[in-house]
């Protein structure tokens, strides 16, 4: 430890038991045990190698920057300001129109393949109607299109790291019908991105992710949507606190119960935590303070590609199926329930029919029978 | 003509076992399903570390899907390798087999004409098997996919098997669109193994009834009644 106390003469802002604190923190997201909370510090205090961030906005509600602003160890200006170097944030830098956009061009031009890009937002697709419409055109800022915005910033990233569901899998814009075509940035760039997906994303996994950079100049490994393992590895309903309830079979039937107040298992009312991959019991929300669960409200699945789609609705326990004619929305159980009633229906006309024609059946085969009989002396 | 009937021996003891196997596993998983699906009925009191509902319900439900599972392979390799009859060319959809099924079929609903006198399984019996047996291979890829999302981070000779299931059931993640689609699908299938056996119970009774073969002992005692031309 000692050893590490020197190089840090830099971070005068900084309370030391804070900062050791998030690398301690860091530390138990990636999986890495004690021993390597050092090694995490001297990563994040190194200063000729504090990597420039550029953080793009696109198709979104500034939440994942919310997010972001909430962590008080550090708290955001220390973050920002002597462990980090975000050199372009839209909503929380100083400088504003040109100024801005040359700050902009100057930190990649001097950061070239080095810098980090941070994507909040997705990347509309579709193109506007219009004599003027641009593909992409439903996003533009300063006359270029998000689409076009992110190519150029992303094409000389060493990586892109996209936070929140928008970013990663196009979030709420693209839930059906997807009006503006929005996708997350991977898939419009059609590059590999690290997602920390949710809604808003949790910080600590975002900042674990660039420290897994820093410390071994590669990003985590990821599952199949490109989410980092060591977050995303465990389904949330398999390191809930309230699973106990969940084996016990009790569960919360109504709001405002006396289950819901002794905190049953809100698998009834909807929770989509057997659906849904993340860690948000383990790192937890607002300097790990709360979760949606330990609130009392059921998991909506919100790290989960188009969840909004796939998860709805989220107080109930099993979505709908679209039956074909009609458009109806009902649940597994009534078509199953139809299907097997329509069964039932088939096998009683089929009963009645055929048994009620037994005797002319019987009296046919008689017939033959007999003239056979005869044919054959 | 008169036409004799005689006893003649269809199915083997093993294949009998299996079928009531099978039965008992299907059962005791629809009802272990729909309870896991909507837990209705059963609710653990007292406090959470005294009872364990759920979590027996559960093991109930993995259980029987294991035995449907053994079962289902084990009839499988009696289909191409049992020493009594092989049957397993009478459940594929072949022409043959289709043209076969539909007279049957016809002769069901309207009585015309008249029905073959079959030793093995009747083509429309084959042709309905062949879509049951579909069905369960769908619910036994879904179910595992669920099963497997629940042991991630398993270690060992249990990490082997985990690492087994995901090879195996991936792809429905991607065919029904991530678990919540697999969920749906594993709990809508359930309706179509309750109403495909349905019909499948009421035909069999009916064919015994009405075809005078003694069609559903065969599932008991091995035998059933074949027609022989014998004498004038």
């Amino acid at each position: 430890m000692s050893q590490v106390k020197d190089q840090t003469k830099f971070l005068t802002s900084i309370d030391r038991r804070e900062f050791m604190g998030l690398c301690a923190q860091i530390s138990v997201v990636l999986g890495l045990g004690n021993e390597m909370v050092p090694k995490i510090a001297e990563a994040l205090e190194a200063a000729a190698r504090k990597p420039s961030i550029i953080w793009l906005h696109f198709q979104e509600c500034t939440g994942d920057s919310e997010a972001f602003l909430r962590t008080t160890s550090p708290s955001v200006a220390e973050l920002v300001l002597d462990i980090l170097s975000i050199d372009y944030h839209e909503t929380i830098m100083a400088a504003s129109g040109d100024q801005a956009e040359q700050l902009l061009t100057k930190t990649m031009k001097e950061n070239k393949g080095k810098y980090l890009v941070v994507c909040e937002g997705a990347i509309p697709l579709a193109t506007p109607p219009g004599p003027a419409g641009l593909k992409g055109g439903y996003l533009t800022i300063g006359n270029k299109t998000g689409l076009q915005i992110a190519d150029e910033v992303c094409r000389d990233a060493a990586a892109v790291i996209c936070v929140g569901n928008c970013a990663s899998y196009g979030g709420v814009q693209a839930q059906r019908p997807n009006p503006t075509g929005a996708v997350g940035v991977g898939e419009a760039l059609g590059i590999k991105t690290v997602n920390i997906p949710a809604c808003p994303h949790n910080p600590v996994n975002s900042i674990a992710t660039i420290v897994n950079f820093l410390l071994l100049g590669s990003l985590p490994p990821t599952d199949r949507f490109g989410r980092p393992l060591f977050a995303y590895e465990e389904r949330i309903h398999d390191q809930c606190t309230r699973r106990s309830h969940f084996d016990a079979g009790q569960f919360v039937t109504e709001w405002g119960s006396e289950e819901a107040k002794k905190g049953f298992c809100l698998y009834k009312m909807g929770c989509k935590g057997p659906q849904t991959y993340n860690n948000c019991n383990k790192a937890r929300y607002n300097d790990h303070t709360g979760w949606p669960i330990g609130a009392g409200h059921g998991c909506v699945g919100c790290s989960e590609p188009k969840f909004w789609d796939t998860m709805s609705p989220f107080y109930k326990r099993l979505e709908g199926i679209e039956v074909p004619f009609g458009g109806v929305e009902a649940t597994a159980d009534k078509v199953g329930l139809a299907l097997t009633g329509a069964a039932a229906v088939g096998a009683a006309v089929h009963a009645a029919y055929t048994f009620g024609k037994k005797k002319e059946h019987d009296e046919r085969i008689i017939d033959r029978e007999k003239q056979e009989k005869k044919e054959g002396k | 003509m008169v036409i004799l009937l005689e006893m003649v021996k269809v199915k083997t003891a093993s294949v009998r076992v299996l079928h009531w196997v099978i039965f008992l596993a299907t059962v005791s998983l629809v009802l272990t399903g729909l309870y896991i699906a909507d837990p209705f009925w059963l609710s653990g009191s007292g406090e959470a570390y005294q009872t364990f509902v759920m979590a027996k319900i559960r093991l109930i439900h993995f259980l029987s899907a294991i035995a449907l599972d053994v079962a289902f392979l084990v009839r499988l390799y009696i289909a191409f390798f049992s020493l009594f009859h092989t049957d397993w060319t009478e459940v594929l959809p072949t022409p043959g087999n289709l043209k076969e099924a539909w007279n049957s079929l016809r002769f069901y609903w309207t009585l015309e004409g008249e029905q073959k006198d079959y030793r093995w399984i009747d083509p429309f019996d084959g042709i309905t098997f062949h879509l049951l047996h579909l069905v369960l291979i769908l619910q036994l890829f879904t179910g595992f996919a669920l099963y497997v999302s629940g042991i991630e981070l398993a270690a060992g000779i249990w990490g082997i098997w985990a690492k087994t299931l995901h090879i195996a059931t991936d792809w429905t993640l991607v065919v029904f669109g991530g678990l919540p689609g697999v969920r749906l699908m594993h709990h809508f299938t359930l309706w179509l193994v309750v109403s495909g056996a349905f019909l499948h119970i009421y035909h069999q009774i009916w064919k015994t009834i009405k075809l005078q073969r003694a069609d559903i002992s065969a599932i008991v005692n091995g035998y059933k009644l074949m027609a022989v031309k014998r004498g004038k």
